[in-house]
């Protein structure tokens, strides 16, 4: 009987399942090389020195003996947790008064409130300096010192950088309402404060905490901004870029970076705990668009406070500009085009860092977008290897845990190394991979396994909606896979992968986290060189990058925002009616 | 009535299970060359994972399947040369009709002319030759199922498959797409297997039907068969209505009850009774056979009436109901002038009294 069993599983082979199988394989042995064995060597460094010899927890000891870095874990998550509770609370704010009442001008708050992610963290920090640090305008001119060095400056920073998360997530949240609930509390008699609390709070609680525990990540694992305005103020991010760049100490490095990775490792399962949690919070089908109610002095208030944030976003980006501009802030503000020669800083390799920025952007989107797709589609809908594609469901979703200061550690000891050791055996493999040490091409793959985790879900919700028999029909047709996937999967889902595309770019655009590692001289990036820049003092060189990279993802942007336009009226075509 | 016709697929000792839970158990099943056959069952009973299974969309867990005698067990469902028609109908939104329909023929070199003649040959034989180039969205759920239907036939399949075809459609349009598949599939003459929970839909269309449970085949037979000589409690109730009574209606029976079903009412005084509403007639009181019964309620439905009656037996007189119901005419209830609380009598026509044992067991009357 068990023989007849083991007969009737292995199910016959044709070429549709071949390929499936290979591609299938291929995934998995992507996902070992550059996601999981950096990572192990990564945590295997931990317990060894600086010449990958076993030391057991000394590198810890050493680590809680020091009361310097030990500090740092302190500041991080205060920092931290100022960030999250600030970005959220005016992120909650932003978002109900665009989803929720009767403001004019909707759309373009909505895009505003977008600027902050369309330049690098470090940016928002340069911006403070201009107008609160020591020749900042405010302090100058207006003589107020608020003392931004420090904590305050990156706490600062973070929220601005945060902030759109904050608003996207809280605006979902708050999108997803259900007019009866509303106007069930109207006619029971409950007053607007009770329908807030009792209502309106419990429907986004889980947006609420999403975007705490995002926001809180995000500054926990930011390198920029505490870079730039953190003066002696030191954070995990920066020790752990100090003991490797600075004092090539790699063990210590890995310690910095197993400490940096725990809160995000923890809002990883808190994230995915609440995911199924609020499976059952959501809207049912026959809900009824929420209808806010006229309200003259509620829609002036929010009216007044949208357009406050906004204008801190434009001033801040403004100040950038400005000082871009202009001779030598904010002494001689005469007009001028000189930092964009970039001559002068860097030894006149700005121009390079940023053809280097647009080709990395280029390259991560692209291949980013190909393999994110494809492997999401070998995972929703494959039909082979099952259990494979089940593991690499866990892999996508790893990143999302991993810093990307730490991605890029774990990049370095494992390309870097010519020769891999298996631990206790005294064997050692030849590592083939770390020919790409140094490369272009790591850079990208380091990227695109950085920003994975966001995308994948972006693909797979898109393919999810597909329904699952069209593979059915086409197997009943003999019809190969991929022919669905070329001519169903992929047009249905071109909104998403546009989507998935533009998140690419603009993020491959302004990364430092990632990049930092890995970059070499002739493969520098612009965000980096901003960083550098600042650290020789050619600020306004800095600010000229900063706004060359913002202008160039606010055109990307904007080409996107025009192709969907358009493609969203042939997509009209072919949305299912509901029967 | 099937005899005469050779065997086309055959089901064999089929097993499926996910994990701990049993989707099929032993089926077995034959069914024949140009039969429309009806799998039928509630939710949960098996029925899409049997179709599934004969699609080679699953693998069984044991067992075989075989079409015109040869064994396709591990075939995949490309080369079982069927077509199907899912439940959601599974049209690509992104094609015209024509596109849709071309999708299968793409494989087989045929130029373009062969390609829009076969095309438009069957759209219409599904009467939609004028929507060709149509997206899926701009039609009816009716039309859209038709092309689902088209595209399935446009590969000349051997044999076709439905999966709840009509489940997604309303009402009205249920009953004229109804007559429609069962037109095409007399005139074509092809094997069809369909899958439905909706037991009118079954006895309507089908041949044969397979009335499945729990993941077992609980009956097979026509529609007449399964009907009138139910195997048991499960495909008696599940198609159509009827009467489950266990009480012991001795005491009631008139004295002129005969003798041969007063012994078979003895014999199976622990068995589970039944009889179809519209096999229980009202008869003159005391007439012969005849049991005497209370008027427990009249319904108005519109057609007639429903009458409720009561057995005069207190707990557990009835298994699926408290009370016999009975359907008649306006005018037949006029005439005799039934009230509510009139003591009245009635009769089950001959043979049509089942009797089941209490186990699930097969017992007839």
């Amino acid at each position: 009987m068990r023989n007849q069993n083991r007969k009737l599983r292995a199910p016959a082979i044709h070429v549709g399942d071949l390929v499936q199988r290979i591609m299938i394989l291929l995934m998995v042995f992507w996902f070992l090389i550059f996601l999981i064995m950096p990572m192990l060597l990564m945590f295997g460094q931990i317990f060894s020195d600086d010449h990958g010899n076993w030391v057991g927890l000394k590198n810890f000891t050493d680590y809680f003996q020091n009361p310097l870095l030990l500090s740092s874990i302190g500041h991080s998550l205060s920092v931290s947790f100022f960030t999250a509770t600030v970005s959220t609370f005016i992120g909650l704010l932003y978002a109900y008064g665009v989803t929720r009442t009767g403001i004019k001008w909707k759309k373009l708050y909505q895009y505003l409130a977008l600027i902050p992610i369309f330049i690098p963290t470090m940016v928002h920090g340069m911006a403070l300096i201009y107008l609160f640090g020591k020749t900042g305008i405010v302090t100058n001119y207006l003589n107020i010192n608020i003392g931004l060095y420090g904590k305050t400056g990156i706490i600062m920073a973070l929220t601005v950088y945060c902030l759109p998360q904050a608003y996207m997530i809280l605006s979902v949240a708050l999108d997803n309402a259900d007019n009866r609930l509303y106007e069930a509390a109207e006619v029971m008699g409950s007053s607007p404060a009770r329908t807030f609390f009792r209502v309106t709070l419990p429907s986004i609680r889980y947006g609420l905490i999403n975007s705490f525990i995002v926001c809180f990540t995000m500054s926990f694992t930011d390198f920029g901004a505490p870079e730039v305005v953190g003066g002696s103020f030191s954070v995990l991010a920066t020790d752990i870029y100090r003991q490797v760049v600075g004092q090539q100490k790699m063990s210590m490095g890995a310690v910095v970076g197993v400490i940096l990775t725990i809160p995000a490792l923890i809002s990883f399962l808190i994230d995915l705990m609440m995911k199924k949690k609020n499976e059952r919070n959501e809207l049912s089908s026959k809900a009824v668009a929420f209808q806010p109610k006229a309200s003259k002095s509620r829609d002036r208030f929010y009216q007044l406070y949208c357009s406050l944030v906004v204008l801190c976003f434009l001033i801040l980006i403004g100040t950038v500009a400005l000082s871009a501009f202009v001779n030598v802030w904010p002494y001689d503000m005469s007009f001028t085009w000189k930092h964009f020669n970039f001559g002068a800083a860097l030894h006149g390799t700005g121009v390079i860092s940023f053809v280097n920025s647009f080709k990395l952007a280029l390259g991560t989107a692209a291949l980013g977008t190909i393999l994110v797709f494809t492997f999401a589609y070998l995972i929703e809908k494959g039909k082979t290897f099952r259990r494979l594609s089940g593991i690499c469901r866990f892999l996508s979703m790893m990143p999302m845990a991993l810093p990307g200061l730490v991605l890029g550690l774990g990049y370095i000891m494992f390309f870097n190394k010519p020769w891999i050791e298996i631990p206790f055996l005294h064997i050692a493999v030849e590592n083939s991979f770390s020919g790409l040490y140094g490369t272009f091409v790591i850079m990208i793959f380091c990227t695109i396994i950085h920003l994975f985790s966001v995308t994948y879900v972006t693909a797979s919700t898109a393919l999810k909606k597909l329904d699952r028999e069209y593979e059915n029909v086409a197997e009943s047709m003999s019809v190969p896979f991929w022919k669905v996937f070329f001519r169903v999967s992929l047009p249905m889902s071109i909104n998403a992968i546009l989507e998935i595309f533009i998140y690419f770019f603009v993020n491959a655009m302004v990364t430092v986290s990632a990049v930092v590692f890995l970059y070499t001289a002739a493969s520098k990036p612009a965000s980096i060189a901003i960083l550098n820049m600042d650290d020789n003092g050619d600020y306004a060189a800095a600010a000229a990058m900063s706004i060359l990279i913002f202008l160039i993802n606010v055109s990307v942007r904007t080409i996107y925002e025009l192709v969907n336009a358009v493609l969203v009226k042939k997509l009209d075509r072919w949305k299912i009616k509901s029967t | 009535m099937t005899e005469s016709k050779e065997a086309f697929l055959e089901v064999k000792h089929i097993r499926k299970t996910y994990g701990k839970f049993t989707a099929l158990e032993e089926i077995n099943l034959t069914i024949h060359k140009g039969d429309f056959v009806c799998m039928l069952g509630p939710s949960g009973c098996g029925k899409t994972t049997l179709l599934r299974i004969i699609a080679g969309l699953e693998a069984p867990t044991e067992g075989q399947v075989f079409i015109q005698g040869k064994d396709v067990t591990k075939l995949p469902p490309g080369k079982r040369n069927f077509g199907i028609v899912f439940q959601s109908y599974a049209l690509f939104p992104n094609m015209t009709v024509r596109e849709n329909i071309a999708f299968g023929l793409k494989k087989k070199k045929l130029t373009k002319k062969e390609m829009e003649e076969k095309i438009r040959n069957v759209l219409d034989q599904v009467n939609l030759a004028d929507q060709i180039d149509k997206y899926p969205a701009q039609l009816s759920g009716g039309q859209q199922q038709r092309i689902a239907l088209a595209r399935a036939l446009v590969v000349s399949p051997d044999f076709l498959l439905l999966d709840e075809p009509l489940s997604a459609l309303d009402a009205k349009v249920r009953l004229k797409v109804r007559k429609e598949i069962r037109s095409l599939q007399q005139r074509l003459g092809i094997t069809t297997i369909m899958v439905t929970h909706d037991q009118e839909e079954a006895l309507t269309m089908a041949d044969q039907i397979v009335v499945m449970n729990n993941a077992c085949i609980m009956q097979q037979g026509t529609p007449v068969e399964v009907y009138d000589q139910p195997n048991n409690p499960f495909v008696a109730d599940f198609i159509g209505s009827i009467n489950f009574f266990q009480t012991d209606i001795r005491t009631n029976a008139n004295l002129t009850t005969d003798k041969s079903l007063m012994e078979k009412l003895t014999e199976h005084q622990e068995n589970i009774k039944a009889c179809r509403p519209e096999d229980i007639e009202i008869v003159q009181k005391k007439s012969l056979n005849s049991f005497n019964v209370l008027v427990h309620d009249i319904e108005f439905h519109g057609y007639g009436y429903r009458l409720w009656l009561d057995l005069g037996e207190s707990e557990n007189a009835l298994v699926n109901n408290d009370y016999i119901s009975v359907d008649m005419s306006a005018d037949e209830l006029a005439s005799l002038g039934i009230r509510k609380g009139d003591e009245i009598s009635i009769r089950f026509k001959r043979g049509k009294l089942h009797y089941f044992h209490q186990t699930k067991k097969q017992a007839n009357a």
